[in-house]
C-alpha cells in the first residue's frame, strides 16, 4: 500500500503522475478510499417509481439492490443474501414483492427484511433474531431531488455539504421540467472504455477539446449537430479557427465538482415543442423565472467522483470503474416530467446520436481515452499536465471559483484538494 | 406444411432475389461504400439498433443508433472525414448473413418483411470483436427492385456495455 508521502509525490500543483492512471495498486486504493468514502451517485429515484420496483447496480465493486418498498420508501441495500453471500437478484430491473435466494431459498421482502427460511427448525431462535440476516445496507444513503447517493463510510460530510453549490446545477436541470422533476425512465446506453475512470471524469469540464476531438462532427461553420436546431458552434464565424473558449468560463467548487459555462449556440425557439414547454414553465413560474431557467449558462456539470450531466443534452452520465484500465459508463436519457411528449421523445433520440456507444460524439472521446491509456504507459515522461491558466481562477458568483473556459484549474483542485485528501490514510 | 401467411410464398419476390440483396448489402458494408449503402434505403428509410429485445419505439427508450436519412448523411460525412478518431485506424469487417425468412408485410401494402441472422467480425487495433443477432428488414418491392424502408438490428447483447461502435452493423 502507498504511504501518504508517496501519494503526495504523485500530485503536484500543476500536474499528476501517470501512475494515477496505470497503477493497479492506486486503483485498488481509489476503490477503498474514494469510492469507499465519498458520496457516490448510484441511481435516480425515478428508476423505481412504483412499490416493489427494483434495479440492481453497483458501487465500486460491490453489488447493490435498490427497491421501492410497499410503503413507498426507497431502499438501497447490498445485493447479497445474508446466508452464504449469493447475489440475491440477478436481473437489472423489474417489479417483485420479494426476492428468493436461488441457493437455499431464503426469502426477502422488497425492503430487505428476511421473510422466511425453509426448514427453519434447524436454526436456534437466537440465530433467527440476528438482524444481520436482513439485507445489509450501505453506511449512509441520501438523495437530492431524486438523485440517490451512497457513502460506504459512516463518517464524513453530509450529502448536503458534499454537494454544496453544485446543487444549483442539479436544480438547473430539474427546474426545466414543467413538474420540476426529471425522470430516468428511458433505459440507458452502456459503454466500456478500455481506460482509467478518471480519463472520462477529467473530460467532464474540458471545453477546449471539442474542435479537435470532435472535428469530424462539425460542419463548415463549426456547428455541431445538436437538438434545438442550432447547436454549439466551435469555429470563429467564416473561419476554420476554433472559437475563443475563455469567455465561456469554467467553474469549480469544493469537493471536486464543477461545470462548464455556456458554449455559444444558436437557439431555435420555434422548434421541438419549445413554445409549449416554455408556456408550461411560464404558467408555473412566471415570465422572469422562466427566462432564468431556460438560459443555458451551464453546459456540462460534474459531481465528483462519478456523475456528469447536461441540461441541454438531456442526459445523466454515471461512471463505474471496473479495473485500472477498464471503465463502464452509463448514459441515461433524461425526461422532463410534465413536458410535451414530443420534447421528451426528441431528447431520447438525440442521445442516440450524441452519447450512445455508436454515437457520433462519444465514440471519438472513447477512442481518445483509450489512446491516452496506452500513451500513459510510456515511462519517458511521467506527468499529466493541468497547467493551463495557472492561477487565473477567481471567486465567482455561484459559490466557488471561476476561470477562463480553457483553464484546467478544476482538475488541479480536484487532484490536489480532493483526490489526495481522500486517498491519504 | 407450414403456412407462412395469407399470401403464398410463391407470390413473394424470389428468395434468391432477397438473398442476393442482403449479400450485396453485406459486401457494400464490408467495403465501406457508405454512399452506396445509403442508396439502398428509401428516402424515408431508417436504420435502428435498439437497446432492448422487445423495444418497439426508438423515442421512448435509449437506442444504440437511430438514423434517418439526415443522420445517415451526417454519419457518412463524418466517416469520410480525415479526423474521425473512432476510425483511426479504420475497422475491417466481414458480415455473414444467413437463416433468411421472407414474409409479406402484415400491412398488406406489398412490402415484405425479411428476417435474417447475422454475425459481423470486426478487427480494429489488435482486437477482433464479434457482433451477432438478427436483422429485421421492411423492404419496398418494385418489380425486381428492392429498397430498405427500415433495417433493425437486434443484437443478442443489445443491453450490454459496448466498446465503441463507429460503423454500421
Amino acid at each position: 500500500m502507498h504511504a501518504n508521502d508517496d501519494l503526495q509525490n504523485l500530485v503536484r500543483p500543476d500536474r499528476v503522475h501517470r501512475r494515477l492512471y496505470v497503477d493497479r495498486e492506486i486503483f485498488d486504493l481509489e476503490m477503498a478510499r474514494i469510492f469507499g468514502r465519498m458520496w457516490v451517485f448510484v441511481a435516480h429515484e425515478s428508476q423505481v417509481p412504483e412499490p416493489n420496483d427494483y434495479i440492481t447496480t453497483r458501487i465500486g465493486k460491490q453489488p447493490l439492490l435498490i427497491t421501492r418498498g410497499r410503503d413507498g420508501e426507497v431502499n438501497v441495500m447490498f445485493n447479497r443474501c445474508g446466508h452464504r453471500g449469493v447475489k440475491l437478484c440477478a436481473t437489472p430491473e423489474g417489479n417483485s414483492p420479494g426476492f428468493r435466494c436461488p441457493y437455499h431459498g431464503w426469502n426477502y421482502r422488497a425492503n430487505g427484511k428476511l421473510a422466511g427460511i425453509p426448514y427453519r427448525d434447524g436454526f436456534s431462535d437466537d440465530f433467527l433474531k440476528d438482524p444481520s440476516l436482513d439485507l445489509a445496507r450501505p453506511a449512509r444513503v441520501d438523495s437530492y431531488r431524486g438523485f440517490i447517493f451512497v457513502s460506504l463510510s459512516p463518517d464524513g460530510l453530509s450529502l448536503d455539504d458534499h454537494l454544496g453549490p453544485i446543487k444549483a446545477s442539479i436544480d438547473d436541470l430539474c427546474d426545466r421540467a414543467p413538474d420540476g422533476e426529471i425522470l430516468a425512465q428511458a433505459g440507458c446506453n452502456r459503454y466500456i472504455v478500455r481506460a482509467n475512470w478518471k480519463l472520462q471524469m477529467d473530460n467532464g469540464v474540458d471545453l477546449y477539446h471539442a474542435p479537435f476531438a470532435h472535428h469530424s462532427t462539425l460542419d463548415e461553420d463549426g456547428r455541431q449537430f445538436s437538438r434545438h436546431g442550432g447547436g454549439p458552434s466551435f469555429y470563429k464565424p467564416g473561419t476554420r479557427n476554433p472559437v475563443d473558449f475563455d469567455p465561456m468560463g469554467v467553474h469549480g467548487f469544493a469537493n471536486g465538482h464543477g461545470y462548464q459555462g455556456a458554449v455559444p449556440q444558436v437557439p431555435d425557439p420555434d422548434g421541438m415543442a419549445f413554445k409549449e414547454l416554455r408556456a408550461m414553465l411560464v404558467e408555473r413560474h412566471g415570465e422572469d423565472r422562466t427566462r432564468e431557467i431556460l438560459t443555458y449558462d451551464r453546459f456540462n456539470s460534474m459531481v465528483y467522483p462519478n456523475l456528469t450531466f447536461q441540461a441541454m443534452g438531456q442526459h445523466l452520465r454515471m461512471v463505474l470503474p471496473i479495473d485500472v484500465d477498464r471503465t463502464e459508463v452509463r448514459i441515461y436519457p433524461v425526461l422532463f416530467k410534465g413536458a410535451p411528449d414530443e420534447w421528451n421523445r426528441f431528447a431520447v433520440r438525440s442521445v442516440a446520436a450524441t452519447h450512445s456507444p455508436a454515437s457520433m460524439i462519444q465514440t471519438d472521446d472513447v477512442a481518445i481515452f483509450e489512446r491516452a491509456q496506452e500513451g500513459l504507459n510510456a515511462e519517458g515522461s511521467d506527468w499529466v499536465m493541468f497547467a493551463r491558466h495557472m492561477g487565473a481562477e477567481m471567486p465567482n458568483n455561484t459559490g466557488g471559483l471561476g476561470a477562463p473556459g480553457s483553464s484546467e484549474f478544476v482538475l488541479r483542485q480536484q487532484y490536489n484538494d480532493v483526490w489526495l485528501k481522500y486517498m491519504s490514510a | 406444411m407450414m403456412r407462412l401467411a395469407e399470401q403464398t410464398v410463391a407470390e413473394l419476390p424470389g428468395r434468391d432475389l432477397v438473398e442476393q440483396f442482403l449479400y450485396h448489402e453485406a459486401l457494400i458494408l464490408d467495403e465501406k461504400r457508405w454512399e452506396d449503402w445509403m442508396a439502398l434505403f428509401t428516402d424515408d428509410g431508417t436504420y435502428w439498433i435498439p437497446t432492448a429485445d422487445d423495444q418497439t419505439d426508438p423515442d421512448t427508450r435509449a437506442s444504440i443508433m437511430y438514423d434517418d436519412r439526415t443522420m445517415m448523411q451526417m454519419r457518412v460525412r463524418r466517416l469520410r472525414h480525415p479526423e474521425v478518431h473512432a476510425q483511426t485506424p479504420a475497422s475491417r469487417t466481414t458480415h455473414l448473413v444467413t437463416n433468411i425468412i421472407v414474409a409479406p408485410s402484415p400491412d398488406g401494402d406489398g412490402d415484405i418483411d425479411v428476417s435474417a441472422c447475422f454475425t459481423m467480425l470486426e478487427y480494429r487495433i489488435e482486437e477482433q470483436t464479434i457482433y451477432g443477432g438478427r436483422y429485421r428488414y421492411r423492404l419496398a418491392v418494385d418489380g425486381d427492385d428492392l429498397a430498405i424502408r427500415n433495417k433493425t438490428v437486434h443484437l443478442v447483447n443489445c443491453d450490454a456495455a459496448h466498446q465503441l461502435m463507429a460503423i454500421y452493423l
